[in-house]
């Protein structure tokens, strides 16, 4: 089992009362004027401020109604003349130790992006008054995660103010649904999605139902590696090798050995069945054409009766340019690929694809959201890992239209970690390797 | 859209916006749109055909089309007269020409229509069956969008 323990954020809050006292000697002088206010109010002994812009009500605390199950820095919900609302406890939900663990005093009503939200705190102290340019950002030792809740620090009358950014904590309607009144009530789970928050925001993708399993085992695994018992903090690099343990076989390198007889076996039959003359094949998120050329090569060789019409396309505009001038190093050729056929030998040990094999691929730039445009239809499709770059919505939404595209027979690879479910139309065919659909 | 399209369409803009109207001349981040686009308020439209079909469209708001007609024209223009247009449409000329030109070396053969300028407010231009790459250029005189649509029969 997990548990959470303190976030060290007394010391690193001394650490800075230290440091901005000395600003303060440095500029006693300063021309006074306010263009921002906070609403101030303790919590676990410290002092914190909201924007007053996001602050719509402030209250003594009243009955509320608690609610089984929920996650347990949710307190209940309220219900104000007539609107219904979360309930929060702050000091929880940061992970501060509460102060003397009596009564919730008072209660501030935020609304970020339409949605209620109170936040239970110790005491409500005043309105200040402040100007933003006196706002010190919040030091990078706090970590990713807080430093992204956190606003900056000011201090006034000598005490410290952490400003929280009520926008980064409770914003985004999807993530504050997964914050704050997620299914389950277990720890895990909490850190889990907090651990996916994180990989989404340093890596730049969208974990969604599609991937989330593969994420899990990762996140299971990571746990397991680093003796995990608080809330994760990845770094960049932690979070990228992590992906790249997500992305499929073989990405960004010529495919080898057993894969690509993993993929015969699955894809071969099946087009064999809906094609003699030609193989109208699409692939997807093709970047700098390692698997553009994998597939063509491992069509050619597979499919000899037969004329193999490929496209590539990618949202990279630099990646896919440059696909059509593919070079690789000799040593990264892999055996199965006949390279005095299909390359040209350059200096020092580098090989280029020639010129009249590059141009029987279709390359372009292209975004997936827009599959509906193409008019024409496909025997294989192989779009790899391409739901990492989509919000689940537009997934979605590039099943259907790509469904439309594909012959009836035809068949859809999807990256080797995706799971796509039931999805309506398709067959998924039996492999442990790769995620292979047919459609019906 | 095929890769080898994209480059002589971003380079013939540049170097006719740079060679007749200002050489300070910046791109912006090329993207691609396939939705119901609105238009800033003047556009020309020329259309391609022979071996693809398609069309491209340049589009700029009404102040920046006086200010590109004068610059052209190394006079001041305020009206949107007959002078303007002129301007405008052989502006949309030279761009599509010179890219075309490019692509003919390359071994594409298209063909031009003659440009066609529109003007007003709130125009649309829905296209949702071809996703058209959009090329932003910033010059001191204001924004074009230079929108190419091609489709391969």
């Amino acid at each position: 089992m997990i548990g959470t323990e303190n976030l060290d954020f007394k010391t690193l809050m001394q650490n800075q009362k230290q440091i901005s006292k000395n600003l303060r000697q440095k500029n006693e002088a300063k021309i006074l004027e306010y263009d921002f206010k906070i609403v101030s109010f303790k919590l676990a002994g410290e002092y914190y401020g909201i924007d007053i812009m996001s602050v719509k009500e402030i209250l003594k605390a009243k009955k509320f109604t608690h609610v089984p199950n929920a996650l347990d820095f949710v307190i209940g919900v309220f219900n104000l003349r007539g609107e219904i609302m979360p309930i929060i406890d702050l000091a929880k939900m940061f992970h501060l130790e509460p102060e003397n663990k009596s009564e919730i005093k008072s209660i501030i009503i935020i609304k970020v992006d339409n949605l209620l939200i109170g936040l239970a705190v110790d005491e409500i102290s005043h309105v200040l008054p402040l100007r933003r340019a006196d706002i010190q950002p919040p030091s990078p030792l706090l970590g990713t995660i807080n430093e992204r809740y956190i606003e900056g620090v000011v201090e006034l009358n000598d005490k410290l103010y952490v400003i929280l950014d009520a926008d980064a904590i409770f914003s985004d309607k999807e993530k504050a649904k997964k914050d704050i009144l997620p299914q389950s009530s277990d720890l895990a789970e909490e850190l889990f999605t907090f651990f996916c928050n994180q990989m989404e925001e340093l890596n730049v993708i969208h974990i969604t139902e599609f991937n989330k399993k593969k994420f899990r085992e990762l996140f299971t695994e990571y746990v397991k590696e680093n003796n995990i018992t608080e809330m994760p903090n990845l770094t960049k690099e932690n979070a990228e090798n992590i992906l790249k343990k997500f992305f499929s076989k073989y990405t960004s390198q010529l495919w080898q050995q057993p894969y690509t007889d993993h993929f015969l076996d699955a894809v071969i039959p099946k087009l064999n069945r809906i094609c003699s003359d030609e193989v109208r094949a699409l692939n997807i998120g093709c970047a700098s054409g390692h698997e553009a050329f994998s597939l063509y090569f491992l069509l050619v060789n597979n499919m000899k009766d037969a004329e193999i019409k490929l496209i590539a396309a990618d949202i990279n505009l630099i990646a896919v340019s440059n696909a059509s001038g593919f070079e690789i190093n000799g040593t990264n050729i892999p055996s199965w690929i006949n390279r005095e056929k299909y390359f040209m030998k350059l200096s020092d040990g580098k090989y280029k694809v020639k010129k009249e094999i590059a141009d029987k691929i279709y390359f372009e730039f292209h975004n997936a959201l827009n599959i509906s445009t193409y008019n024409r239809v496909f025997d294989l499709v192989v779009a790899r890992d391409i739901s990492l770059y989509m919000t689940e919505d537009e997934y979605k939404k590039f099943l259907k239209d790509i469904s439309a595209k594909i012959v009836s027979g035809g068949v859809l690879v999807v990256g080797d970690n995706e799971d796509l479910g039931n999805l309506p139309d398709f067959t998924k065919v039996p492999s442990e390797y790769l995620s292979v659909y047919v459609k019906n | 859209m095929r890769v080898e399209y994209i480059n002589p369409f971003v380079d013939a803009a540049i170097q006719i916006l740079s060679s007749t109207v200002s050489k300070d001349i910046s791109r912006g981040q090329i993207s691609l749109r396939s939705s119901i686009t609105p238009m800033m308020g003047v556009v020309i439209i020329v259309g391609l055909a022979g071996q693809v079909s398609g069309r491209i469209i340049i589009d700029m708001d009404r102040e920046t089309a006086l200010k590109i007609a004068s610059a052209m024209n190394n006079e001041t223009l305020v009206e949107f007269d007959e002078l303007t247009t002129a301007t405008l449409t052989e502006l949309a000329n030279m761009i599509t020409g010179k890219a075309v030109t490019r692509l003919h070396e390359l071994g594409f053969q298209f063909d031009l229509t003659p440009p066609a300028l529109f003007t007003g407010e709130k125009i649309q231009i829905s296209d949702n069956k071809i996703e058209a790459l959009v090329v932003p250029i910033e010059i001191p005189q204001g924004k074009i969008e230079i929108n190419v649509g091609i489709k391969e029969e």
